[in-house]
């Protein structure tokens, strides 16, 4: 196996570690069976340490197997190998009318990725999460041996799998059931919340008339301003809303090119002054109205600049997701907002959304309520007492984090967090009763024991 | 207009990163492929994978380089259809013991298709392009690999002797010869970092361009042609004492 340096999305923390890429069902087989603990790793698109091997561990990367296995052009469901990105499936599916049912903010995660940190979306008050849309998937056992199951066959594995961080084993295929699109455009209304109160109830009020919801939220502005945003509303739009050149071919995205990041860009790019410029810029340009915005700009605004996470430099830097429900949302938000925003801490990129009801897995995220994310730079050293700040709101709240993002909670808040813990906790020592399957998330947030 | 019955491409070794990554390549331009290899049942998962993406015409065939007389079998299924292309990515990397099985795999197995194909297109009145994939290491045996070299070696002889022999009846032969590429080959043999190391969607699209424009032999990435041309120019004299 060879070593490489392995690091999540944040690039905090980075290990050095062996990684298996097989590209047979045979070599998955052999490289699955080797000693050692071992977790399996998609894009490497969680924030933290998500898809990180333990000290004497190995990670197995999912992208050696990448093919899709079936397609129903008549109900939409697509299997596939757990290697396939999104972004291949968009590529694929589009041009012909079909999209994912839930897309998180970045199309380049896997197929395996997306199921095991059950991602959400803008539309998740409608639609819920990636996994409610998943029929059926095969495993690779911990214990060896491969297991298909669904909501009518081995139910309490498939529940515990999705979402639940790769712990159960290696997800090997997925089918997942695609949905119509009238056409690859939303159409997107603009509005401003002058204040958290403001911003909360127009993303309140605005929920039953649209399927997309979100809001970008200036993190830096503080006292009265605090929690001001820009609430994007977006339903699809049909063929005929469409410009005639667009309706032409409803489903084709416009090409455009994509810009890099080419290297590291200097701490002091991304300083208190600049973060607190763009954020105001940001604000006051936001013209409330109407318009068409194709799904890429719309769905995946980052993806156009590759590898955007080196525009925080070597630091690095963490994400902070977190979600309250409503009983305590507005508390937990302000004070979540209040003190990101004294820390100086703060970047551009903060969206706050809110969430539909809780599915059935016991390690999804989220539930009824809003749910707050954003970038925090690093290193983790001057992000510790943040983090640790943050903890205690969250306790105070009733808030919680998502694991995909994590790379900093306080694991004894955990089971407080995660009620449903115990129960995939039965699930996954069924399934692993050696612990062979571990990540550094899952141990440094003692999801086993 | 659509063309009724669009020529084929044969490729042969599937499996290989590089012969996939080249199928891609051709199903995404919608062209009727003829996928062949051992491993059938991984095969027919490629095409699968390459028909739901491309909606291409693709048919899958199991060929066993190993075995003489699979070459003149492969050839017969393209009777009656016009042929764009053979492409032959398949071959074997062993040590001393292995020599008759490289040679088999690496040269034999591939001139026994392409005499076949030849034959039956110089009748049939087709000008296919037979293109093999050899190696860098063909060009000088090195002791660390020289037995792998030499069934390359043989391979580019042969290809050559093909090409001066087809010429003037119009048939193309193209000799691909790649350094390193990220592949099973190099894992743990060549550092994954080494500005050397070709990504295998590099070397299909510099194979496609060969194969689509005129060349005769090319080196994938393109600078191992000056590299090879000094190691070639190396006196045997200073070449036998060099640890390579």
């Amino acid at each position: 196996m060879k070593h490489e340096r392995l690091a999540g999305w944040g690039r905090l923390p980075i290990v050095d570690a062996p990684q298996a890429c097989p590209s047979t069902a045979a070599e998955l087989s052999s490289a699955w069976a080797a000693a050692g603990s071992r977790i399996s790793r998609g894009l490497g698109r969680a924030y933290g340490d998500a898809a990180l091997p333990t000290a004497e561990g190995f990670t197995l990367s999912a992208l050696g197997l990448a093919k899709m296995v079936s397609f129903d052009g008549a109900s939409g469901l697509l299997v596939a190998e757990s290697g396939v990105s999104l972004a291949e499936i968009i590529e694929t599916f589009l041009p012909r009318g079909w999209f994912l049912p839930v897309v998180p903010g970045t199309k380049f995660v896997t197929l395996g990725g997306a199921v095991a940190a059950d991602i959400h979306g803008k539309n998740h008050h409608v639609d819920g999460t990636f996994g409610v849309h998943v029929a059926w998937l095969d495993l690779l056992l911990p214990t060896g041996g491969s297991l298909r199951c669904s909501e009518g066959h081995e139910a309490a594995i498939f529940r515990a799998t999705i979402g639940g961080m790769g712990l159960t084993g290696h997800i090997t295929r997925v089918a997942i059931r695609l949905r119509r699109v009238p056409s690859a455009w939303c159409k997107v209304r603009t509005i401003r919340g002058r204040d958290l109160d403001h911003t909360l109830e127009l993303l309140a009020t605005n929920d039953g008339s649209y399927r997309h919801t979100v809001a970008w939220m200036d993190c830096v502005a503080v006292g009265d301003r605090l929690g001001r945003g820009v609430v994007m509303l977006g339903n699809e739009a049909t063929p005929a809303e469409l410009p005639p050149a667009a309706a032409a071919a409803p489903h084709r995205l416009p090409s455009k090119a994509q810009l890099a990041v080419p290297f590291d860009l200097p701490d002091f790019a991304l300083g208190p002054l600049t973060v607190g410029a763009f954020n105001s810029c940001y604000y006051v340009l936001a013209k409330d109205g109407e318009k068409l915005v194709d799904f890429e700009k719309f769905f995946f605004p980052l993806d156009a600049i590759r590898d955007w996470n080196r525009i925080y430099g070597r630091r690095g830097f963490a994400q902070f997701q977190a979600y309250f429900p409503d009983a305590t949302a507005e508390a937990g938000l302000r004070a979540c907002l209040d003190a990101i925003g004294r820390s100086r801490q703060a970047s551009f990129l903060a969206v706050l959304k809110r969430s539909g009801p809780a599915n059935d897995f016991p390690l999804s995220f989220l539930d009824l309520g809003y749910t707050l994310a954003l970038d925090l730079p690093g290193p983790a050293k001057t992000l510790a007492p943040l983090m640790a700040e943050l903890d205690g709101i969250l306790a105070a709240y009733r808030g919680k984090v998502y694991f995909a993002k994590d790379a900093f909670v306080n694991p004894a808040m955990i089971p407080a967090m995660y009620p449903r813990l115990e129960e995939f906790r039965r699930v996954q020592r069924a399934l692993d009763p050696s612990g062979t399957v571990r990540s550094l998330l899952s141990t440094r947030l003692k999801l086993h024991d | 207009m659509t063309e009724t019955n669009p020529p084929l491409q044969l490729i042969v070794g599937v499996t290989s990163p590089i012969a996939r990554a080249y199928a891609v390549e051709c199903a995404a331009a919608g062209k009727p492929l003829l996928l062949a290899g051992r491993n059938l049942e991984e095969i027919e998962l490629i095409a699968e994978d390459l028909r739901i993406r491309h909606r291409a015409p693709i048919a899958v065939e199991r060929y066993d380089a190993a075995l003489p007389g699979e070459g003149r079998r492969l050839a017969l299924l393209l009777t009656g259809r016009p042929v764009r292309a053979v492409v032959a990515f398949h071959g074997i990397m062993g040590d001393r013991d292995d020599f008759a099985a490289m040679l088999q795999v690496n040269c034999t197995s591939i001139a026994e298709l392409f005499e076949a194909v030849a034959d039956q297109s110089v009748q049939a009145g087709g000008k296919p392009v037979l293109a093999a994939v050899s190696s860098v290491a063909g060009d000088r045996g090195r002791q660390s690999n020289y037995p792998y070299g030499a069934s390359k070696a043989a391979l580019d002889a042969y290809l050559s002797g093909l090409r001066n022999r087809l010429h003037p009846l119009g048939l193309r032969v193209v000799t691909i010869k790649p350094g390193f590429v990220r592949t099973r080959l190099t894992e743990g043999k060549v550092n994954p970092r080494s500005p050397l190391l070709a990504e295998p969607a590099q070397v299909a699209a510099d194979i496609r361009r060969a194969i689509e424009g005129s060349a005769d032999v090319i080196y994938t990435r393109w600078f191992w042609r000056p590299i090879m041309a000094i190691i070639r120019s190396i006196p045997e004299f200073v070449f036998k004492r060099l640890k390579l």
